[in-house]
């Protein structure tokens, strides 16, 4: 720096960062939680149907196996209990869901990577970067936000997905499924047997840590360009950049699958770790992609 | 008086191309100046080098003695050559927006030159002609009190009417503290209001002066003396 240089108060990148985090989460908010929240309303209404059953079930059933379980049931309790059992109920509704949970899905992951190569990227990283905040910061910033809109939409889209295919009640301090068609042996499909087990929300992990990686790896990729833009000149920084983009995406590709396998959430956790620490380093030294 | 801007042996590549190379410049406060150059001779490169968002190869910019950063960007408006305001909705979003992260943004003044080309804060972004969008952004990275205004390209996409608005606006924040850099081919429209010219050629100051100098030197126009320089010859690329 010069001698001449001026005294400046370098700007609050925290206070700016956080301003960045929250205007990241407004821009989401609407795709990744608002909408998620009103398609729970089919699966609330399915549960309000389980809540009745299980009442019905209730005035029936003291232990498996009884000896006539239809003899206080009227005619309509029956096919409610029939229809519930026999998993037809609301068929249509279900597929309709499950759709549109498909098609948001989607949504939310185009967007979301859009966004990110628009807004950091490409065409509006002037808007972006030119804030005073380190880029680290912003980038973390715009991370931190995305994922937690990602995290809750896809939380819900389990929950969801939960609650529309079974009863869910709360006992012995957590939440298990009723399970409705159970010991379906003889002619009747109606055996009034209810059994529980417990229900898990844990299938989003896996498609979550996916996404994380998609997003961290494009940010990489994208960052690795600007930086090829300026370098490939040179053979030997060039061999450097790909062997290492090539061991980066091969350690997150393969730790996520094997994760996965294994059900182990810190192999899981390696791939968004390590391409996490990979953008920061590229972005410190940021080099916008050039067109 | 002190050099707002100091650049010295800047170089930048693009794999086997030197955009620029070796490039020295140097510009004071209170001035405008015009950065005259062909197609790819490193203009919105250099703008993006002085932004931060690109890393040079060698050399070093100082812009009020510091090198580009976050500190910079705090004094420094940087308007780019195509449109940035895609991820808002409203004028009001991107006001908002500038307010939020720009102290020295001037929302009065913003709101007073939107009026003028009778822009609505409501209306929406996307409703807009291609021209009006880069009006607005204009208006926006002018509407900073910022010591060093980069412009790239103002006056590509819009139309001569237009042309003079922009030409006042840029006019009026202009002052005695602060300095403008525009790069233009549109040399004519602008020439009476550049105080200093800066033509690039082969990733290098090729020329440097005062405008006023520079017309008395070689009897013409700045538009001229830029159709001089960078005649294009048959057969080759330019006038050497």
């Amino acid at each position: 720096m010069s001698d001449m240089a001026a005294e400046y108060k370098a700007p609050n990148n925290l206070k700016t960062g956080l301003i960045a985090f929250g205007d990241e989460i407004k821009k989401l908010i609407v795709i990744g939680i608002i909408v998620p929240l009103l398609m729970m309303l089919p699966s609330i209404y399915m549960q309000t149907r389980w809540v009745k059953y299980d009442k019905i079930i209730d005035k029936q059933v003291t232990e498996e196996y009884s000896s006539d379980p239809f003899s206080d049931l009227t005619e309509e309790e029956m096919d409610f209990i029939n229809e519930m059992e026999n998993g037809s109920i609301l068929y249509e509704l279900k597929i309709g869901v499950s759709f549109a949970v498909f098609i948001l899905w989607g949504a939310l992951i185009v967007l979301t990577v859009g966004n990110l190569i628009k807004s950091f990227f490409g065409t509006q990283a002037e808007m972006t970067l030119g804030v005073p905040c380190k880029k680290t910061i912003l980038f973390v910033g715009k991370f931190v936000s995305t994922m937690i809109v990602m995290g809750i939409a896809f939380f819900l889209f389990e929950i969801q997905t939960n609650l529309m295919e079974y009863g869910v009640k709360f006992r012995n301090g957590g939440f298990y499924k009723i399970i409705d068609s159970y010991g379906k042996e003889g002619d009747s499909l109606i055996k009034l047997i209810r059994s529980y087990e417990p229900a898990e929300f844990g299938g989003f992990v896996f498609p979550f840590m996916m996404v994380m990686v998609i997003w961290l790896g494009l940010a990489f990729l994208m960052a690795l360009i600007g930086k090829l833009q300026k370098h490939y000149s040179s053979a030997l920084v060039a061999v450097i950049i790909v062997i290492a983009t090539i061991l980066v995406l091969f350690v997150s590709v393969a730790t996520l699958y094997y994760g996965d396998t294994y059900n182990s959430l810190l192999l899981m956790l390696v791939a968004p770790v390590l391409l996490f620490v990979a953008d920061l380093l590229m972005v410190r030294d940021y080099d916008r992609v050039s067109s | 008086m002190s050099d707002l801007l100091s650049i010295s042996n800047l170089t930048r590549t693009y794999g086997n191309k030197k955009v620029l190379d070796g490039l020295d410049l140097k510009i004071g406060t209170g001035k405008i100046v015009g950065l005259l150059a062909p197609n790819g001779e490193g203009k919105t490169t250099l703008f993006r080098l002085m932004a931060g968002l690109l890393t040079k190869n060698d050399g070093e910019i100082l812009i009020d003695g510091q090198e580009p950063s976050e500190i910079t960007n705090s004094y420094v408006s940087f308007l780019p050559d195509h449109y940035v305001l895609g991820g808002f909705h409203s004028i009001r979003g991107a006001m908002k927006h500038m307010k939020k992260y720009f102290s020295d943004f001037d929302e009065a003044k913003a709101l007073s030159l939107m009026k003028r080309l009778k822009f609505a804060p409501n209306q929406r972004l996307a409703s807009l002609s291609k021209g009006q969008k880069e009006q607005v952004q204009l208006i926006l990275f002018l509407s900073r009190k910022a010591k060093l205004f980069l412009l790239d390209e103002p006056l590509a996409a819009v139309d001569p009417a237009t042309r003079d608005f922009i030409v006042q606006t840029i006019l009026s924040s202009f002052g005695e503290d602060n300095t403008v850099i525009i790069s233009t081919h549109v040399v004519l429209d602008i020439e009476l209001i550049l105080d200093e010219i800066v033509m690039l050629k082969n990733g290098k100051v090729h020329l440097q002066g005062e405008a006023d100098e520079l017309r008395s030197k070689y009897g013409m126009t700045i538009n001229d003396i830029f159709k001089e320089e960078f005649r294009f010859v048959e057969g080759g690329s330019e006038n050497e």
